[in-house]
């Protein structure tokens, strides 16, 4: 995680029109880069110059994968229901060409036959299809997640082994960058929250009675393991790092800051009236902050919001 | 009027021993789970220390204690509800689930949490109670001819049932991602985080059991036939929809503060009357008892399991896992004393053969002519020409091919239980055979390393097996009267359903993996896949010729049958294995929940062919065609997603079925 952190001017400066390309839409922390970045990129991307065509046709079947393929700077040529990207709040956002390939675990096989792509990147949940994708196209599985991985650095070999892919390495690189000035800057915002050395739960609430923690092998929790900051959360988790919890079981660490991701609309006035939920000391105490909605699977970009977030939020908590 | 004396009912000194296990093991439970989270010298502080109380005692307090007291409550609510659907519809089987109550509710919030999720979290009562009373409607609305006939009321309700089902599944295909909040409903999670809950639920659940207890001289009179209870001075024409408002009410209650708990409606009152609650008085005091016990067992039992699986657990989901199997024990002692309805409603005169077996075989062709050449592609709707065909006949041909085959299957094997069994109601589906086939797919697929199609088929054909023969051991000691064999069924099916929705409780990828595959979908077939069910279909037809004539006789009943010369014991065996292992075929193509099974040989029949082999040839038909058309349906309806054939089915042939029932 240390070399995450290092920032490595030289990289950056060199790369960054690329990186920054393929974030050129991903919201305002972004929108300083996106405007210097437009003109280097096609240099950039010529300075690349693998074997893959300059801009492969790709289907992905996947919303994180997705993520991780657009900000490689490629536009795939069909994505899974796109529209639960953009309803799972995906940054970089898919312009509205990309074709629709149906179901995430069922697309439509004649809908990719007329694509006719030339790579179709799946998870390893989509195993019992793999024989049949290959009859399409070469067909590229990616894992993000998995009984005893953990998501964070699974994102990073993952975005490396898809920039291998579609040649795309530059890229890679310059992302990997930007992740790390983003990482440090977070750090350094957040150097007064970890002096105060409480633990910190990340929850999303689901209803008022239901709360989903991300715990130490979730993506933010590897985000949080790089910023220095101990996870409240130190039961299990599922694959993607997630569990559902009712109220009681927040109850273990007293001494624990609390930061919330996306609430849904209606569950925060529930929560509010709800006494097991006052009583837990971090309401007491008043060590309850909130972030907007964020995938709580992505890639790289993913996780750089979630740091810049995260700083933001925490601002200002030094007790 | 003549009542019996009090006493009669507990006469026997072990009707206590039940109560008094329950409650041991409840009392053994509550201490278990509360000394884990609290030392027992600190419990008086839970109630007492106000303000000052730590935070495990306040914990206790706003989360373990309303836990406790709103498992009490829902199963005491769903126990009366049961007691009372029970009496009114003179029907053993009725509980919100059986009815479509529970289903209905579901669905209400399923397509709020769609439509206009910020309802959902404030109205959840008014939706869920909307959903319900609709579904209790329709139900009572196809059975109101029939004067409410038992069998048929069931019938019904799971018509509606399976309707609202697949409703909820294709909303759920859709929308996936925005209805996890609804998952953990209808898993039914106690789980409380404040007093509010039961606040709310206990003075409803007073009021509702304090109409039912006012009820209670009208409702005895429902002991007996609706004419002597006319005679007798009570007007059923108000009691009933009364008495029927305040279960409904009650489910509606429940559902909407804790969420979809099955089987307590069923267990409590069967577990009552096993004790000697006899007489309704008692079965409206007992059995509420009995239900408000069993659930907080069940709830408590989920709290002490490990880890992540007690968090992760809905108590529905543990209610049905531990309730199939004790209502499958207690079967064996349960006495239904419901008149053996007459097996065969002889509807229409019956035809000669020939003119529809043509129009249906052309009917046919024609569906499969389209199915194979007309779609949506990403440029509208297209005739496939010669050029294009040699793309796309590998994904259309076996489709196809699985979903025809699939369908004739699965027309035969309900053809076969329902003459077999004598039942009506008898289907792979609610037969539980389907759950069973399903159960065993799934176990084939998280065993097997790498699930290939023969891996599935088989471990599907030994799950389905395995349910029949449970069925028919259990079914033996009662001659196969058709209660038993469907209450074995049904307590199958809500077996194999808690277990599947365990499987894809935990762990967010898996689920969104085997959710489809308890779908049923015409999806994953090769060629391969598609041979095999091929030619298991043609197999299925020959068996099927070959057991025509046991078919016509066994249903005469077993005493014509053996002086006929058919060992009606074999030949009954024989013919269930056979239905068995079609299940098992179609299983792996359709899904469990297919509804093709239960309609084909109704729609046969009504439409005028009783006897076996033209009922068998005709259903076999209109399975083969309503597969068929729910394929290219599944295909192209919302392209390019896909939906589920055996779904599109359900919804293709359910308003036809309700249409059939109500005439």
């Amino acid at each position: 995680m240390t070399e995450r952190l290092r920032f490595n001017g030289r990289r950056r400066l060199a790369l960054a029109g690329l990186g920054a390309a393929a974030l050129a839409a991903s919201g305002a922390p972004f929108a300083r880069e996106a405007a210097v970045s437009l003109a280097a990129s096609s240099a950039a991307r010529a300075a690349a110059g693998a074997a893959v065509a300059s801009n492969p046709r790709v289907v992905v079947l996947d919303w994180p994968l997705t993520e991780v393929v657009l900000s490689l700077g490629v536009v795939p040529a069909g994505v899974s229901r796109p529209t639960w990207y953009a309803k799972l709040d995906g940054v970089p956002p898919l312009p509205s060409s990309v074709v629709d390939t149906g179901l995430l675990y069922q697309p439509n096989f004649e809908v990719l036959e007329s694509l006719k792509p030339e790579l179709i990147v799946i998870t390893p949940w989509h195993a019992p299809l793999r024989a049949l994708l290959e009859r399409i196209a070469p067909t590229l599985t990616v894992q993000l997640f998995g009984p005893g991985i953990d998501v964070y650095p699974a994102v990073h070999a993952a975005t490396r082994k898809l920039a291998g892919a579609l040649g795309r390495e530059a890229a890679a690189n310059a992302l990997f960058a930007r992740a790390d000035a983003a990482l440090a800057d977070a750090s350094a915002r957040l150097a007064a929250f970890r002096a105060t050395g409480r633990p910190l739960y990340l929850l999303r609430p689901i209803d008022d009675r239901h709360i989903a923690v991300f715990g130490k092998n979730s993506l933010f929790g590897g985000v949080l393991g790089a910023l220095g900051i101990d996870n409240a959360w130190q039961g299990m988790a599922d694959p993607q790092g997630m569990t559902e919890a009712d109220l009681g079981a927040l109850a273990t660490r007293t001494d624990a800051q609390v930061v919330t991701i996306g609430v849904p609309p209606g569950v925060a006035a529930q929560l509010a009236r709800s006494p097991l939920w006052g009583a837990l000391p971090f309401v007491r105490q008043n060590r309850v902050r909130h972030i907007g909605p964020l995938p709580a699977l992505g890639g790289v970009v993913a996780s750089i919001r979630f740091a810049d977030s995260l700083a933001n939020a925490l601002q200002g908590v030094t007790t | 009027m003549n009542r019996p004396t009090a006493t009669v009912a507990f006469a026997a000194p072990r009707a206590w021993r039940l109560p008094a296990l329950l409650l041991m093991l409840a009392a053994w439970l509550v201490y278990h789970t509360l000394s884990a989270r609290l030392p027992v010298a600190q419990w008086p502080g839970v109630v007492l220390s106000g303000a000052d109380a730590t935070l495990p005692q306040l914990v206790v307090r706003y989360g373990w204690l309303p836990r406790v007291a709103i498992a009490l409550i829902s199963g005491a609510a769903l126990s009366l509800a049961g007691v009372v659907f029970q009496q009114v519809l003179r029907n053993p089987l009725a509980e919100p689930l059986t009815l479509g109550v529970s289903a209905g509710a579901y669905l209400a919030l399923t397509i709020a949490a769609v439509v206009a999720p910020a309802l959902v979290a404030d109205m959840r009562f008014t939706v869920a109670l909307t959903g319900a009373a609709l579904a209790m409607l329709a139900t009572m609305a196809m059975t109101w001819r029939k004067g409410f006939a038992a069998v048929s009321i069931v019938l019904a309700g799971m018509i509606v049932n399976l309707y609202c089902g697949a409703l909820s599944v294709l909303l759920t295909i859709v929308f996936e991602r925005s209805l996890t909040s609804v998952f953990i409903w209808g898993g039914g999670s106690l789980v409380q985080n404040g007093w509010a809950g039961v606040v709310w639920l206990l003075p409803r659940v007073l009021a509702c059991g304090a109409a039912a207890a006012l009820l209670v001289r009208p409702l005895t009179l429902f002991s007996l036939d609706d004419g002597s209870a006319s005679q007798l001075g009570m007007s059923l024409a108000w009691t009933r929809p009364v008495a029927l408002a305040i279960a409904v009410i009650l489910s509606a209650f429940v559902a909407s503060a804790v969420g979809v708990i099955g089987f307590i409606g069923l267990g409590g009152p069967v577990l009552a009357r096993l004790m000697g609650a006899r007489r309704l008085r008692d079965q409206l005091l007992w059995a509420p008892l009995v239900g408000a016990l069993l659930l907080a067992i069940a709830d408590q039992a989920v709290q002490s399991l490990p880890g992540v699986l007690g968090e992760l657990l809905p108590t529905g989901a543990a209610v049905a896992l531990c309730g199939g199997p004790l209502l499958l024990w207690m079967l064996r002692r349960l006495h239904v004393d419901a008149p053996r309805p007459a097996s065969v409603e002889r509807a229409a005169p019956r035809r000669a053969l020939r003119v529809p077996v043509l129009l249906l075989g052309g009917l046919l062709v024609a569906a499969v002519v389209i199915s194979l050449c007309f779609s949506v592609t990403l440029h509208g709707w297209q005739w496939t020409n010669a050029q294009h065909w040699s793309d796309v006949w590998f994904w259309r041909v076996p489709r196809l091919t699985a979903s025809l085959g699939a369908g004739v299957m699965v027309a035969l094997a309900g053809t076969i239980l329902q003459r077999v069994t004598g039942n009506p109601m008898a289907s792979p589906d609610l037969l539980g055979v389907s759950g069973g086939a399903m159960l065993g797919m799934l176990v084939a697929a998280v065993v097997a390393t790498e699930p290939s199609t023969p891996v599935l088929l088989a471990g599907s054909a030994a799950g389905a097996l395995i349910c029949l023969l449970t069925i028919v051991t259990l079914g033996r000691r009662s001659g196969f009267a058709p209660e038993h064999v469907l209450l074995a069924g049904i307590a199958i099916s809500a077996f194999a359903q808690a277990v599947i929705m365990l499987a894809t409780a935990s762990g967010g990828a898996y689920a969104n993996l085997l959710r489809p595959l308890q779908y049923g979908s015409t999806y994953l077939i090769v060629p391969a896949t598609a041979i095999a069910v091929g030619v298991c279909t043609v197999a299925a037809v020959l068996v099927a010729y070959l057991g025509a004539r046991w078919l016509e006789i066994l249903p005469l009943g077993a005493n014509v049958a053996d002086a006929l010369g058919v060992g009606a014991q074999r030949a009954r065996l024989l013919l269930l294995a056979v239905a068995a292992i079609l299940t098992a075929g179609a299983t792996v193509v359709i899904g469990p929940m297919s509804f093709v099974g239960l309609m084909a040989p109704h729609l046969a029949r009504l439409l005028g062919f009783p006897r076996a082999r033209s009922q068998m040839l005709v259903a076999a038909l209109i399975g083969g065609l309503l597969m068929v058309l729910s394929d290219w349906l599944g295909r192209n309806m919302i392209f390019p997603q896909q939906m589920p054939a055996g779904v599109i089915a359900t919804l293709l042939g359910g308003p036809y079925l309700m249409w059939l029932l109500r005439r």
